[in-house]
């Protein structure tokens, strides 16, 4: 009941962070036109827009700055870690003290920091950012349209997940297979709805794809609308966002990505002239050239 | 147990950090070392020594087919590639189960097929409001929930590698695979049940049903 209480005060903790941190990217219309908002040529602008409410991440390509801030932040951690392990050794030192004079069972050592080990969380997500379902730019009964503002650079297209702080992730990450695309300062990046309208569902499917195109047949024999099918390609920003030029997004195929979140794993199907697969393998449609397939090793803690 | 775990990463994550992330140490056998992906941390993988396929014992694969049995298949299977390697299986089987480690859990929907299938085709939306009933959920029923992405995920996985997927009865499963809805086993313990996992995926073609993914 403890552990219960417990958690339901981390939640409620997390959760009143969550409106400013889900808002800090997510510019709306309606603050556009009323001035409380503005578009900030230094930086970049991902465009999105789908007949439904959606949601997804996106993480930046760590470039020199961003490795130069990790390598700062791994130092100082790993300073603190050894720091924390100095006093960890003496504690430990008299507890074996008093373990052998009453004659108990010692406690484990503190396991010394590693340089070859260390870790100070995953750079990848150093510079993520996740759009919708809520905070849209603007919406209509058939389109709903998301403007995130971000740090100019390269990003990957992680999923069609939703995140914020402290909540569950939920939906899925592309860890298999996706795309990227560059997001230039002081333009919109516009992706329209092009991460669910160009990938080609093909063989072989993932268990949801799977389970989606046995309700998709299982509807169509009853004579009813299938649960989804791919929406007909679109681009465009609306007038309010003329202050800066719109530029279509160009994927281009990425390899295999960790599952930071542990959340269900699938791939973007292929994309004709994008994205393609031999197996495992993630090929450049482009140029038929296999991407590197450096085998993922998990991010969970391991138990000795 | 869950609940305090759960209560940490909450409370991790309220804080904006990134929950502590570590590397898992080994790496394929020795004449495939290939190093973890660099940009995460520093990490030097220490070399995993995969053992002679001769030496393991293949795991008992036959078993009486019964309806009982064959309902389970969802959840008790084994995975089988032709001419394929030992090792080969071993770095797929050991990236698959990296990949599906550690789910963390939204209960938006019992089934965690449908659950990915509704957010990855548009139809999350309207559950995201549970999510912090989600995360309730989570504490206090996520096990089994946590047992059926991870299989899941292990499906996605191998079925992209161009593994077929055979059913097992629950109790020949047990004897070389694990679950993990209430924490991760130790080190040993698992990497003995990937090895024997990849022996099987690398060895003679099964006679059984393939399943499909």
């Amino acid at each position: 009941m403890t552990m219960l209480r417990t958690t339901i005060a981390a939640l409620a903790a997390a959760l009143t962070l969550i409106p400013a941190l889900a808002q800090a990217q997510a510019v709306e219309e309606k603050n556009l036109l009323s001035g409380k908002a503005r578009l900030d040529p230094a930086k970049g602008y991902i465009f999105v827009q789908a007949n439904m409410r959606s949601q997804g991440v996106f993480l930046r390509v760590p470039d020199d700055s961003t490795r130069a801030e990790y390598q700062k932040d791994w130092d100082e951690a790993f300073a603190k870690a050894q720091k924390k392990y100095a006093s960890a050794i003496k504690t430990w030192e008299k507890d074996v003290a008093i373990a052998k004079s009453t004659g108990s069972k010692p406690p484990t050592r503190p396991e010394e920091p590693n340089r070859d080990t260390f870790s100070a969380g995953a750079i990848e997500l150093r510079d993520m950012v996740a759009y919708g379902p809520m905070f849209v730019f603007g919406k209509s009964e058939t389109r709903f349209t998301y403007l995130t503002a971000v740090k100019p650079g390269t990003y990957v297209y992680y999923g069609p997940m939703y995140y914020a702080p402290g909540l569950a992730p939920a939906g899925q990450c592309y860890c298999m297979g996706t795309v990227r695309f560059e997001v230039k300062a002081g333009a919109i990046t516009d992706l329209g709805n092009s991460l669910a309208a160009l990938p080609q569902i093909a063989p072989p499917y993932s268990v949801g794809t799977q389970a989606m195109l046995k309700q998709n047949e299982e509807r169509r024999a009853k004579g009813k609308e299938p649960v989804w099918s791919p929406p007909a390609l679109a681009y465009g920003v609306p007038d309010s966002l003329k202050a800066l030029p719109a530029v279509k997004a160009e994927l281009v195929a990425n390899g295999k990505l960790n599952n930071y979140f542990g959340v269900p794993i699938d791939r973007m199907p292929p994309i004709p002239g994008v994205l393609d697969y031999r197996r495992d393998t993630v090929i450049d449609a482009r140029t038929g050239a296999d991407l590197p397939n450096p085998p993922i090793r998990t991010q969970v803690r391991i138990k000795k | 147990m869950f609940l305090k775990s759960t209560a940490i990463v909450a409370a991790a994550l309220a804080m904006g950090a990134a929950p502590a992330l570590a590397q898992e140490a080994g790496a394929a056998a020795p004449a495939q070392v290939v190093p973890p992906p660099a940009v995460t941390g520093t990490v030097a993988a220490p070399v995993y020594e995969l053992p002679d396929p001769a030496t393991l014992t293949r795991p008992k694969l036959d078993f009486a087919l019964t309806p009982e049995i064959t309902a389970d298949f969802d959840k008790y299977f084994y995975f089988h590639r032709a001419d394929t390697s030992f090792v080969d299986a071993f770095n797929d089987v050991r990236e698959c189960d990296a990949l599906a480690s550690g789910s963390n859990i939204y209960m938006g929907s019992n089934d965690a097929a449908m659950g990915a299938a509704m957010a990855q085709y548009g139809v999350l939306a309207g559950g995201v409001g549970g999510a912090l009933g989600g995360l309730m959920a989570d504490a206090i029923f996520g096990s089994a929930a946590r047992r059926a992405q991870r299989r899941v995920n292990l499906r996605n996985c191998m079925g992209f590698k161009g593994y077929q997927r055979y059913g097992l009865s629950g109790d020949l499963w047990k004897d070389f695979n694990f679950e993990e809805g209430n924490g991760r086993k130790k080190e040993g313990e698992r990497n003995e049940a990937l090895e024997l996992q990849a022996l099987v995926a690398s060895g003679p073609k099964p006679t059984t049903k393939e399943l499909g993914l």
